[in-house]
């Protein structure tokens, strides 16, 4: 293990897939001929190997989105009321057109009084 | 994909629950890998997966829309499988003897549990190992392994995750290769 560690850089940033072919031939070169570092770039490449097979093996059970879905916090009524109004757009505008001339008329009842 | 996703969160936002289960369904097998190969652990994993998606639905108004959803999802799962992690007593090892039987570790004990086809029990033996390792890494190694390898999401997106600089992503992914390489090149 006396090589420099620039090799292991080398290998780092392959396994990246940042190095540049320069660096690719010059690591290429050296594994060639140094058994140590050939065996430490193999063994890089099966650990990950490994860990990648293991992926995706596990899954949530089935009832896992229906169980999200009646956690979440009941919709709010005001998300509710506006979506009623903006749903119903003319007994909106005339409901409101009501209320303001029930209070119009209010208005002018009290400056009689 | 990413437009239906943005399509469904608009309507989330504008009050339509129902819009949200899509988006479960979308990315749950995802968000609970992450946490099961994170902590090891099935019914923890689930919990986090759960309140996960949970206070990704009441923050959904914080997450900004011209960004990518699932790095803002996997970002709150991440946190929470962390904290997770941190709030543990440390746990004991397989590879730890098994108190009064001298040399006996707890290896030996999951061997011995059930007859299975000589392949079967290969692979899961093998399965149970790489699992082992994994856990055994320290965390902030463990958590990039994780998200690269088994998620195989890209540099940017594990810094953005984590909120790390990319160089500490790629430093980290380093160590987390060379002490994954010292436990597993015997294998």
């Amino acid at each position: 293990m006396s090589c420099p560690t620039e090799f292991i850089q080398l290998m780092h940033k392959f396994l990246d897939e940042e190095i540049t072919d320069t660096e690719k031939a010059k690591l290429r070169e050296h594994i060639n001929k140094c058994d140590s570092c050939n065996q430490h770039f193999q063994e890089l490449k099966k650990s990950i190997a490994f860990v990648q097979s293991t992926s995706h093996i596990q899954a949530p059970g089935d009832d896992f989105t229906l169980k999200v879905m009646q956690n979440l916090p009941k919709e709010n009524k005001t998300v509710g009321v506006k979506r009623w109004f903006s749903n119903h757009p003319i007994l909106t505008a005339a409901s409101l057109f009501l209320l303001l001339m029930t209070e119009f008329r209010l208005a002018a009842l009290s400056s009689l009084l | 994909m990413e437009k239906i996703i943005k399509n469904r969160i608009k309507q989330v936002r504008k009050g339509d629950q129902s819009a949200f289960a899509e988006i479960v369904e979308i990315h749950k097998d995802k968000v609970f890998q992450i946490a099961f190969r994170m902590l090891g652990n099935r019914h923890e994993a689930e919990d986090i997966a759960q309140e996960a998606f949970l206070r990704a639905y009441v923050n959904i108004h914080t997450y900004d829309i011209n960004k990518k959803f699932s790095t803002w999802l996997y970002r709150i799962a991440t946190n929470l499988t962390i904290d997770r992690i941190r709030k543990k007593k440390p746990d004991f090892h397989l590879d730890a003897e098994v108190a009064g039987a001298e040399g006996l570790t707890l290896y030996s004990k999951i061997a011995s549990k059930e007859a299975l086809p000589e392949e079967q029990i290969e692979s899961l033996e093998l399965q149970e190992t790489i699992q082992e390792v994994i856990l055994k890494l320290p965390e902030k190694y463990r958590s990039v392994i994780v998200l690269k390898y088994i998620e195989e999401l890209s540099l940017k997106e594990i810094s953005e995750i984590l909120d790390l600089p990319i160089g500490t992503v790629k430093t980290r992914i380093h160590r987390g290769r060379e002490a994954l390489r010292l436990q597993l090149r015997h294998v």
